[in-house]
């Protein structure tokens, strides 16, 4: 099967050579309708042979084939099966194969939608997207191979996958991750296809706007699974610590973000052409940068992946993204001209690129934090690393602003406003900001940042209610219906389905913030040591180490701390917590297992540190992290507000569709 | 014969048949039809944004997020852009 496997790489990366070569050809020179259809195909095809790909490895895994330098670098007979079959994108060969997978199975459900596509855009389309296939196929085939055999000694049993890594969330958070980053090669090979086309209408942004919103989604999801699995498996009391490999998953996303917003004002007005070509590009650019980060170990990272040479080709791939941008956005720039200009500075497409310079200021100023170490050791031969309070003091300011326009832009109007109206739209949020601002303070919150955190996120909420109250009201005049009826919600619900659904996700992200504020502004942290029968109490909590012991399992040792959680209001036991210290033999690694008791108003953190020389105590590390568990309530509510808005609903079409061979020329 | 080599001869066949029915298949309706000259197509593009702005200013108008007098001059601006872009179209579509 292994050498199933091999071929069907091997095939893979000929059908996206072809696709991609042909797909150019065809673009230049108009082919035949048969000729289109043979690059569509193979564009498809590309995606079922890296599943066979992907299934040949998997069938490594699962039979224990240790002939397979691969499968027996990061798996053992002990391990679970799921971890086996996770262990596939466990190291850097895997987790490649798995990215060429994601990226030729989106160019494939692309190449499958796109029959209906304008002519001249299909040829270059096909050529872009098997583009992306073909430089992460040429990696894996080439530099990163999983199927290579081990030259010498063959073991009876693996070295076994990383015991951080044998954890249920990396069954599913690089996964979702990767939908994320390579879902991002769509826009980009959608927006190059026009260039190359000249087909310049409207039709590539609207069908790169679903695209980028799906990417979008997974990629928010994928952060936070990633935020998550940090949170209970790293052991440190935190969920984002600005470590590079995390800022790379943060930078697209950001980029992505800015994109989303500035698009509708291209849909809209014709303008910022150059500057979604710009982020479209800077985007995919950030998505091929992080995978640089990750695997040419030039960062220090807990999710780097081991340090090899093949950083190189990233970086040429790179300078091969920008040339071919920058010199088709100058072989179309009188293409490219805006429609029309920004009439006031009160409009909502001002407040709109806003948004983006401070997006991308935010991108810039964590890019910065993840280079300077790179550049001041090539500058000055000493390495200086940044730490979070560097990405906290720069960006924090700039997340508020976000966050502020976040409630500003959908309650103005497009093209202009007056200050009056602005006036009487904005009064009742910032009065009722400015109130909790002063209940905070009253209530003994002194601290600037928690205090202007929580009095915009009430801003906010406050238009976001505004909004849908207005937008009720306006609703209730066409069908009749009272206000708050259900049928006049869903009536409003489905006739602005992605204006509402923008508004569940910016929801999402104020319940974030208000749990990162508390999280960050009101955390606490203790370090102690108890024998068993003694007391410590942090918060309302009193805890008591009941007792401590050894554990034997499969594939590893651990000593497991019994601590009861007692209430210091009516000493009432709350919880048994058993935080763990475990030790894998095998791959001489000691780990941390956090006992956590999750609650809506805090989350009691436990780990267990270790175990004093005369072996009757244990020393404990304890966080009360107050709303934590409303930062993951928040990011639901922001993917779910991703998927009403970027799940597609059948609409009526019209004749001038099929007359002009486009997308959907109605509105 | 090894598992590996079968699976891997039936792939190779089953995407070329794939591929090869690509000649086999008929036009496609997309294909057929004339997809209009750039300049008619900015023309439609310029018209589904101007409606597009006229829905917009209703919109904001319902949610009293402009002046009367605002929404007045707008929409004057916008239709009047729609008549002369709706006038470009016939040209084009007579010649």
């Amino acid at each position: 099967m292994i050498e199933f496997g091999h071929f069907s790489l091997c095939l893979a990366w000929i059908l996206a050579l072809v696709g991609c070569v042909y797909g150019a050809f065809l673009g230049c020179r108009a082919g035949s309708s048969s000729q289109v259809e043979f690059t569509r195909r193979a564009t498809v095809a590309t995606s079922v042979a890296l599943a066979m790909s992907l299934v040949g490895l998997g069938y490594g895994f699962v039979t224990n084939d240790y002939t397979v330098q691969y499968v027996w670098q990061y798996s053992n007979r002990d391990m679970p099966w799921i971890y086996k079959i996770t262990a596939i994108w466990g190291g850097m060969d895997g987790s490649m194969l798995l990215w060429c997978f994601f990226v030729a199975m989106y160019c494939a459900l692309v190449a499958r939608s796109s029959v209906s596509y304008p002519r001249p855009l299909r040829p270059w389309l096909y050529c872009f997207l098997n583009s992306s296939t073909l430089f992460f196929t040429t990696i894996t085939l080439y530099l990163t191979n999983p199927f290579r055999y081990v030259k010498s000694f063959v073991g009876s049993d693996g070295r076994g996958l990383n015991p951080l890594l044998q954890n249920e969330y990396m069954a599913i958070h690089p996964p979702t991750l990767y939908l994320g980053f390579t879902g991002l090669a769509i826009p980009y090979a959608f927006c190059m296809a026009a260039l190359a086309s000249g087909h310049m209408s409207n039709d590539w942004i609207r069908l790169t706007r679903r695209w980028t919103l799906v990417a979008w989604t997974f990629l928010t999801a994928g952060i936070v699974l990633g935020g998550h699995w940090a949170y209970l498996e790293l052991g440190w009391g935190g969920f984002w610590a600005w470590d590079p490999v995390e800022n790379a998953s943060f930078l697209p996303w950001l980029t992505a973000t800015a994109f989303l917003h500035s698009v509708m004002v291209q849909e809209r007005k014709g303008m910022l052409k150059i500057w979604n070509i710009f982020l479209v590009a800077l985007t995919y650019s950030l998505t091929v940068f992080g995978t640089f980060l990750t695997r040419s170990g030039i960062v220090q990272s807990v999710h780097a992946f081991a340090s090899t040479d093949i950083g190189w080709v990233f970086l040429s791939y790179l300078a091969a993204i920008a040339v071919v941008t920058v010199g088709l956005v100058v072989f179309r720039f009188s293409d490219l001209k805006p429609a029309r200009a920004i009439e006031s500075l009160l409009s909502r497409e001002a407040v709109f690129l806003l948004n983006n310079l401070v997006l991308l200021s935010i991108c810039f100023a964590v890019l910065w934090g993840v280079m300077f170490p790179v550049f001041s050791e090539a500058f000055t031969g000493q390495k200086q690393t940044v730490g979070i309070p560097f990405f906290n003091r720069v960006n924090i300011p700039l997340f508020l602003a976000l966050i502020f326009l976040m409630g500003v832009g959908p309650s103005i109007a497009w093209r202009r406003s007056s200050p009056r109206q602005l006036a009487r739209s904005f009064a009742l949020p910032f009065v009722g900001a400015f109130l909790v601002a002063t209940a905070l303070v009253w209530a003994g919150i002194t601290e600037f940042y928690p205090v202007l955190s929580y009095a915009i996120c009430f801003f906010v909420l406050m238009t976001i209610l505004s909004e849908l109250q207005r937008g009720l009201r306006a609703q209730s005049g066409i069908t009749d219906a009272s206000e708050w009826s259900p049928s006049n919600i869903m009536s409003l619900a489905r006739r602005h389905r992605i204006k509402y659904g923008a508004h569940i996700i910016h929801f999402g992200v104020l319940i974030m913030t208000v749990a990162i504020t508390a999280s960050m502004a009101h955390k606490i942290e203790r370090e102690f040591t108890l024998a068993p029968g003694e007391k410590f109490v942090v918060g309302r909590f009193a805890l008591e180490l009941s007792e401590f012991h050894e554990e034997e399992k499969a594939n590893y040792s651990a000593i497991q701390a019994h601590v009861v959680v007692r209430s210091l209001k009516d000493n009432s036991i709350l919880q048994v917590l058993v935080p763990e210290l475990r030790f894998y033999p095998r791959n001489k690694e000691t780990t941390t297992e956090v006992a956590l008791r999750m609650g809506q108003r805090e989350d009691l953190y436990l780990i267990l540190a270790g175990v004093d020389e005369s072996g009757a105590k244990a020393s404990m590390k304890v966080f009360v992290n107050p709303l934590q568990v409303w930062l993951w309530y928040g990011a639901i509510i922001m993917i779910l507000g991703g998927v009403v808005v970027a799940v597609p609903v059948a609409r009526v079409t019209t004749a001038r569709r099929v007359e002009l061979g486009g997308v959907s020329q109605s509105i | 014969m090894s598992i590996s080599l079968v699976l891997s001869m039936l792939l190779a066949l089953l995407v070329g048949a794939f591929l090869t029915g690509a000649f086999f298949e008929p036009a496609f309706a997309g294909d057929s039809v004339l997809p209009g000259s750039d300049a008619l197509r900015a023309l439609y593009d310029s018209k589904e944004r101007s409606l597009r702005a006229i829905k917009d200013l209703e919109l904001d108008y319902s949610m009293s997020k402009i002046s009367p007098e605002d929404f007045e001059r707008s929409k004057q601006e916008l239709s009047l852009e729609v008549a002369v872009i709706l006038d470009e179209i016939r040209k084009h579509e007579q010649r």
